[in-house]
């Protein structure tokens, strides 16, 4: 038995030890090594065979802490552990598009292997700040809400917030499936990295993927609920390493999908209490903010490549609860957020997208004369104002009844059910361009008398007001 | 010099322990491993070190090298420093990106200032002259807009021997300086400490806003130059507790949390204000506790809000807590440390830290004579001092007698008084007393006027009159005539008799009644003593422990309580209970139970509560403390012979424990226990809650005499604390007004029905812009990447207002993104800083703005983690309010060092952004006490696009003194007048809105309708402020004034044709009052304004000449 465990770690390279001291749930730790660095790859086989990866998390001078990677479960503490001598790497190549892997970069479609000399380390390096070419190329998603109020830009990194049970992934699908740069023919490369989903969630992209026929320009990266929670804290890393190499070494434009980032964070929980350290808010381990950007941050655009990688992670808020520290922590590293809410979806409207709570930071600079056109942010900043206000004038007539309101207020009012039915709600599958949101919105908002128009400029309003 | 190298021995994250070098220094920076990654040693212990590394560590390991550079953190400073980027730790990242390429690599090594680089430097002083640390000796270009004043370097003095004009690079000699111990060289760079203030010869005081063009800044909120000014984001509601829960004062008495919000205001809380906040002004001090124990701390601020839910935690112990959702408690999580949870997240099974043992300084309380003395029917019958006192009178001018008698209001004839009475009023006498000083002396006998009677009186409360006044409160009455004492055992009743006689010198009779026996004293002089005393025992439900009982040290304490069990004190098996139908008597003996250190459970209902001990160790406590001494009495010796059967049968567990903690210590601790401890019974020795800390640290692996030192803490920790589990929490939704006190140091109380520690509330706070400063330094730490480089791309675009140059030539940016390395992001503000006071120096105005100053927490939270400190408040360390305001101090107006004279001023602005916009976290309270202005940024008005979205109602400037002063003498007299007036407009109409929400506006009178108009067109017109280009991106203080006048007199105006029943529709209608909500974009700026102010004027005064009103010359009437 012990012959074969020696003859399964032959192939490679790396000092061998025997034993574990102490395991742990998904932790073990090793005593009387020397040499190990910080964040090595170990390779642990155990006496039934099965090759498991880990991570060195913590080495003093004899001892490490090591994360398990894959199925801890029938792991004896008699085992064999090679240490690579190397940190986490993956190899790379142009093979990878089209092809579906788990949260080990293992593929599960049944096709062998990527082989490459070309390995990556998954936690990657900051960009330099000032190699980063600031994003301002309007993307186009065909969906009114997004595009005409909350438009999303090439290297941008806007979340979804949603709340289980909401339609967040047929959203995320569709932005996949229609997503484009105003001008340009080419269509982006998604890389869709599904952390601990269902697998009939996993299944949903997939074939929405195959149908579109997008999956040859799409790689997917899916760590199933039931696979281990350690492997969360890799799918992200590896889903991004492989977008920088298609957007910085193929110059691809990649749209980077993470669905649902509350599972990452549930698993770095996990791990956190698991060695027992010194738990922040609600549990949660004080560095999660530092974890979050480092995958966040890898978003983005460089000067001089002509690649760029947009990233739209997903995450349920717990209990919908904005304040939660997973929602919290990522508004500040995202730039902005598309809100969904309950009360929207169950009035049937879809993308039951809430405007008044999101936001996006980039617009500002991806709309406008050139760009889409000179009305767009006016118009935006409008709808706004005036959806807030309709929505007040709802809640008053709540209490008052409709006929309490001022002539004015009913006018909001008015506004905010059109605004509703025809602007936001739209098609799974429709797919509007920017120009139709923008007439619509104008449709929409001609609804009010000119005067109230006071966030647009009077010039606009002649040219565009609907009559 | 030695090559000092030393060896890694641990790494975790950006924390590495080596080991090697024993002269290493704190604060050294050392250099790691072969790509020599930059870190600084923050801790030394032995022979151990720690290092928080500037970089990533992976893939480094234990045994690599530590190479010490015998350097501490410094920053190079010297021309160069305009217009570069840097990282956290100076490193200029255009350089950066031309070595290494677009990602940052580790161990990249560059100098902050090019070396390659030459200036022209021109001197501005002859060799010869004798120069020392500031002066300036000569000048270079650095940018277009700015001149580098090159200064003598700290502590050199000397004369100066050679200068030279020319170019030079920044480390070529450009003068030599003579000094004592021979000639120094001078060069263009110096260096210096980040972490260290650079001096200045003195502070001089805020007078001049800075001014950053924003209207709502300028005129409403402003800064000082050299002041600083916080940003906070988002917005919280208060974390509060009901009305009518105590809290407990410094003197040991409780006092309801309404009753100190009313004494703080001096009146009634108006209930109609959604809020209400009050600083303390005079001295009331309150206990917190601070992470190891309680400490007096002081009240700060009183608050009072409303909530519509309330959320109810019942406890093992039976404790039962009110408080707001957000509001938190403290919490003894699973890894042995404390963590502040707000409450609506509390859970059943969840441990919250309750007070074990309350210290409170106290002293022997004083004999209530004076207050005895407001009874004129009370007299002294003590010979020595009424002799005194009558000589006193002889010798006394008669007229002076009869104004102190007239002034006491006793009606007495003075002949009378003197020759006849052996008995004097009380009052007189404590009179007398006052004024002399106390040379007559207390009288130790009192009567009463026209009786007999008398009795003895003490100087003090001790403890027998404690004991006394226990036994009374629990089984006595009061009457007008007679008190009485019943009590089953006779010896209780004897030893009541007994402590009557040692303390009042008189007997009760005892006697016996149908069902009952009772001690009965016919005096009502007694019962008017034992009232002064606080003793209460008409309305059963009201009576309460006297307040001279809680202000008394712990050996009257004792002495009281032993009176209160023996007199009704239940004593069953295993417990010994005391019941009671007064809340205010159970709540009272909570706390002091809790100042002797015994802990309890308690059983509120309706009608009747009850206070029990029941744990083995309590009983012991409760014996040892309070019976040990006592006499024979029956159920005392119940109580010693149970105790001591308990003894024998001890159960080691403390059920304070948390459950299985103990099994899981003894399992996976067991061999290193025996190891370690083998004398000893170790689970006893360190019973108590710290157990389960000790399986955590046993589990990390922490060595054994570490182990003890954890131990120990913890252990004395557990004498201050103890756990109570809670087993239920229910959200009550009711709409209530709630209070809540700031305390300053420790954020919480001790307080509520059953002693309870509750953290503290306090305000709220964001904001970042481009001023008249002439340097900015930009300090973005923990920032978005795409943000940042939209801050690089637009830097270099923006043109300054008064020189039309690119502002970049005037800025320093520092930009460590949230992905960069954490401890490179805790160096950056001191970077930042290090970098504004030098330019501070050279005599010029230095804006640094930090963003965010909550990431920078963070980053020092998250590396003191590493560190495995001790995290108080959220883990954050201990340290951070010590850090805040090293920061914020760093800021100020200054006289500069050296010659020629000059004056510099660093003003600082920091954004906070709190998690979940919670204004009640560490960081915003504790910036918000070094801070001066406060800007509130409302998410509401962000969403409406009303920007800068500073909320009005809620932002502040402590600055408004000195600044209106500048306004009035260089903008206009009356401005400080039209602020004011704004404001209140803004506040008002907030109010008229508020029920124009519910009424419509229609419904409003026209007065009200005008406020609404003119409120709209001051947020319109004056406060929004979007422009990114144009006219609007900044406006000059005239303009701002004029706008406001503008705005205002058109109120006056219009506000006389209301009251002369013009409708306010005609008024809304004239096209001016929404071109003034334009004007502000206006290209042709103040003129603009003024010509628009004529047409305004102009507009409604033929509106009041087709009314046929007469407007006046200059103004209106006021509205307000």
């Amino acid at each position: 038995m012990e012959k074969e465990v020696y003859e399964i770690l032959l192939p490679y390279q790396g000092k061998l030890y025997r034993r574990i001291k102490e395991l742990r749930g998904n932790l073990a730790i090793v005593e009387g090594i020397t040499d190990v660095s910080y964040e090595e790859v170990v390779r642990i086989v155990g006496l039934d065979g099965k090759v498991r990866l880990g991570r060195v998390l913590e080495v003093s001078s004899n001892s490490a802490l090591i994360q398990i990677l894959g199925d801890e479960e029938g792991l004896q503490v008699d085992c064999l552990l090679q240490f690579t001598g190397t940190t986490f790497k993956i190899p790379i190549s142009d093979d990878v598009l089209g092809r579906i892997f788990n949260g080990r970069f293992e593929p599960i479609d049944g096709l062998p292997p990527i082989s490459s000399s070309e390995k990556r380390e998954i936690d990657g390096s900051p960009i330099n700040p000032c190699a980063r070419e600031y994003p301002n190329d309007f993307i186009q998603t065909g969906i009114s809400a997004i595009d005409g109020m909350l438009s999303l830009v090439r290297g941008q990194k806007l979340p979804i917030f949603s709340i289980s049970g909401l339609p967040h992934n047929i959203l995320a699908a569709q932005i996949a499936r229609q997503a484009t740069v105003r001008g340009e023919e080419e269509e982006f490369a998604v890389v869709f990295a599904g952390i601990g989903l269902r697998s009939d969630e996993a299944e949903y992209f997939i074939e929405e993927f195959k149908k579109s026929g997008a999956l040859e320009r799409s790689v997917v990266i899916i760590n199933l609920a039931e696979d281990p929670a350690v492997e969360r804290i890799m799918t992200p890393r590896i889903a991004l390493t492989i977008a920088e190499y298609l957007a910085f070494d193929l110059e691809m434009h990649v749209l980077v999908i993470l669905s649902d980032m509350s599972n990452y964070c549930e698993a770095l929980r996990e791990i956190s209490t698991a060695r027992g350290e010194i738990p922040g808010r609600m549990g949660y381990p004080g560095y999660m903010y530092s974890e979050l950007a480092s995958i966040y941050e890898r978003a983005g655009i460089i000067k001089g490549k002509r690649g760029s990688i947009t990233l739209m992670p997903i995450l349920t808020m717990p209990g919908g609860d904005l304040r939660h520290p997973i929602p919290d922590l990522t508004g500040y590293i995202t730039e902005g957020q598309i809100i969904l809410s309950q009360e929207l979806h169950a009035r049937g409207i879809y993308p039951p997208i809430n405007i008044l709570p999101s936001l996006s930071r980039l617009m500002k600079s991806g709309v406008g004369p050139g760009k889409t056109r000179e009305d767009h942010k006016y118009i935006s900043d409008q709808l706004y104002d005036a959806y807030s206000r309709g929505v007040k004038a709802r809640d008053l007539a709540r209490i008052v009844g409709e006929i309490g309101l001022s002539p004015r207020m009913k006018k909001y009012l008015q506004f905010a059910d059109k605004f509703e039915r025809e602007f936001l709600n739209q098609g799974v599958y429709e797919n509007r361009s920017i120009k139709e949101t923008l007439d619509l919105a104008w449709k929409v908002v001609s609804v009010l008398p000119k005067e109230e128009l006071t966030r647009i400029p009077t010039r606009i309003i002649d040219k565009y007001y609907v009559t | 010099m030695t090559r000092r190298v030393g060896f890694i021995e641990k790494i975790s994250g950006p924390v590495v322990v080596a080991k090697g070098l024993r002269d290493v220094k704190l604060g050294e920076v050392v250099e790691i491993g072969k790509e020599g990654l930059i870190g600084e040693v923050v801790r030394i212990s032995g022979d151990l070190f720690t290092v928080q590394v500037y970089e990533s560590t992976s893939g480094i390991k234990p045994g690599d090298l530590v190479r010490a550079t015998g350097k501490i953190l410094v920053a190079e400073l010297g021309p160069g420093l305009l217009g570069s980027i840097f990282d956290g730790i100076q490193r200029p990242l255009e350089e950066i990106l031309k070595l290494v390429g677009h990602f940052i690599k580790r161990g990249v090594k560059v100098n902050a200032l090019p070396r390659d680089k030459k200036w022209y430097f021109k001197p501005t002083v002859k060799p010869g002259i004798t120069v020392r640390e500031g002066d300036v000796i000569g000048i270079v270009q650095e940018t277009s807009i700015i001149e580098h004043k090159i200064m003598v370097p700290p502590n050199i003095e000397g004369e100066l021997v050679k200068i030279e004009e020319g170019e030079a690079r920044v480390d070529e000699p450009i003068a030599i300086v003579r000094t004592k111990s021979g000639e120094v060289e001078i060069k263009m760079i110096q260096e210096w400490p980040v972490r260290t203030p650079r001096p200045y010869k003195e502070r001089e005081p805020y007078e001049v806003p800075l001014f950053t063009g924003q209207r709502v800044i300028d005129t409403f909120f402003p800064i000082a130059k050299g002041g600083a000014a916080c940003i906070p984001g988002g917005f919280g509601t208060g974390k509060c507790i009901p009305p009518n829960t105590p809290v407990l004062i410094a003197d040991g008495t409780l006092k309801t949390i309404d009753e100190i919000f009313r004494e703080v205001k001096g009146g009634e809380p108006d209930l109609s204000l959604p809020e209400e906040i009050y600083k303390v002004t005079k001295p009331l001090t309150v206990l917190g506790f601070n992470g190891n124990e309680f400490e007096l701390v002081k009240v700060t601020h009183v608050y009072r809000g409303y909530t519509n839910k309330i959320i109810r935690i019942k406890t093992n112990s039976g404790r039962v807590i009110e408080v707001t959702p957000l509001h938190k408690l403290l919490v003894y999580n699973s890894y042995g440390t404390i963590a502040e949870v707000e409450a609506q997240h509390l859970r059943p099974g969840m441990f919250i830290i309750i007070p074990r043992r309350i210290r409170i300084p106290t002293k022997l309380q004083e004999f209530p004579l004076k207050r005895l003395s407001e009874d004129h029917d009370i007299v002294s019958k003590d010979v020595s001092v009424n002799e005194k006192v009558k000589k006193l009178i002889y010798t006394c001018d008669k007229e002076i007698i009869e104004a102190l008698l007239s002034k006491v209001k006793l009606d007495i004839d003075i002949e009378r008084l003197a020759n006849t009475e052996d008995s004097l009023p009380l009052k007189l006498i404590i009179l007398l007393n006052e004024l002399s000083g106390r040379s007559i002396g207390i009288p130790k006998v009192l009567g009463i006027k026209g009786s007999k009677l008398s009795i003895k009186v003490p100087y003090i409360i001790d403890e027998n009159l404690g004991e006394l006044l226990g036994l009374l409160i629990s089984s006595g009455t009061l009457s007008e005539e007679s008190i009485k004492f019943f009590n089953e055992d006779d010896r209780q009743l004897d030893r009541f008799n007994e402590l009557l006689e040692v303390t009042f010198g008189i007997r009760g009779v005892k006697r016996e009644s149908e069902s009952t026996k009772y001690v009965e004293v016919n005096s009502p002089l007694l019962v008017k003593v034992l009232r002064a005393l606080g003793v209460e025992t008409e309305n059963p439900r009201n009576v309460d422990i006297p307040t001279v009982i809680m202000k008394s040290p712990a050996s009257v304490i004792v002495a009281f309580i032993r009176g209160l069990y023996l007199g009704n004190g239940k004593f069953t098996k295993n417990t010994i209970e005391y019941v009671s139908v007064s809340k205010k008597l159970l709540t009272s003996l909570t706390y002091l139970l809790s100042r002797l250190g015994i802990l309890y459970s308690i059983d509120f209902n309706e009608e009747r509560g009850k206070v029990s001990i029941s744990k083995t160790s309590e009983l012991r406590k409760f014996y040892t403390e309070i019976f040990s001494k006592v006499l024979d009495v029956s159920s005392v010796n119940s109580i010693k012979e149970r105790v001591n059967n308990l003894e024998r049968s001890l159960v080691k567990k403390d059920s304070e424990i948390p459950v299985g903690a103990l099994e899981q210590v003894e399992k996976t601790t067991s061999k290193r226990a025996s190891e370690n401890y083998t004398n000893e019974n170790w689970s006893d020795k360190y019973s108590s809650a710290m157990t389960v800390l000790i399986v955590n640290k046993v589990n990390r692996k922490i060595k054994a005499h570490e182990l003890s030192e954890y131990a120990e803490r913890f252990l004395e920790l557990f004498k201050e604390v103890a756990l109570d589990r809670i087993e239920k929490v229910e959200e009550v939704n009711k709409l209530t007004p709630v209070y809540d006190i700031s305390v300053e140091k420790t954020h919480n109380f001790i307080g509520g029905f059953i002693p309870v520690i509750y953290h503290n509330t306090v305000t709220l706070h964001k904001i970042a812009m481009y001023s008249d400063s002439e340097i900015v330094v930009y300090v973005g730490c923990g920032e978005r990447g795409n943000e940042m480089s939209e801050l690089l791309k637009e830097f270099p675009k923006l043109v300054d207002r008064r020189t039309k140059k690119p502002i970049i030539e005037k800025s320093i940016l520092i930009a460590n993104t949230s992905n960069m390395p954490i401890s490179a992001r805790e160096a950056s503000i001191y970077m930042g800083v290090t970098m504004a006071e030098y330019y501070r120096d050279m005599g010029y105005h230095v804006t640094l703005i930090a963003d965010s100053t909550s990431r920078w927490a963070e980053a020092l939270r998250e590396i003191s983690g590493r560190l495995e400190e001790m995290p108080v408040e959220r883990g954050y360390p201990a340290y951070l309010p010590d850090r805040l305001a090293e920061f914020y101090e760093r800021a100020g107006r200054v006289k500069c060092l050296g010659r020629p004279e000059r004056e510099g001023s660093v003003t600082i602005i920091g954004a906070v952004s709190p998690p979940g916009g919670d204004f009640n976290e560490p960081v915003t309270i504790h910036t918000l006490r070094f801070v001066g202005t406060m800007w509130a940024l409302d998410t509401d008005l962000a969403y409406r696009r009303h920007f800068p979205a500073i909320n009005w109602l809620r932002s502040f400037s402590q600055y408004i003194n000195v600044i209106e002063n500048w306004w009035k003498n260089h903008v206009a007299e009356d401005f400080p007048e039209y602020r004011r007036r704004a404001l209140r407009l803004l506040v008002v109409s907030n109010e008229i809105e508020a029920i124009a929400s519910i009424v419509g506006e229609s419904a409003l009178p026209d007065d009200q309708r005008l406020i609404l108009l003119v409120s709209e067109v001051l947020k319109e017109g004056f406060l929004r402020q979007t422009a990114l280009e144009g006219e609007d991106t900044f406006c000059i203080p005239q303009k701002q004034y004029l706008m406001l006048k503008m705005m205002l007199d058109f109120f006056d105006k219009a506000y006389t044709l209301v009251k002369n029943r013009v409708p306010v529709d005609e008024i809304s209608k004239i096209p001016e009052t929404f071109e003034m909500k334009r004007v502000k974009e206006d290209e042709r700026g103040l003129e603009a304004v003024r010509e628009l102010y004529e047409r305004v004027m102009d507009k409604l005064n033929k509106l009041a000449e087709k009314y046929g009103i007469s407007l006046g010359v200059e103004y209106g009437e006021r509205g307000l």
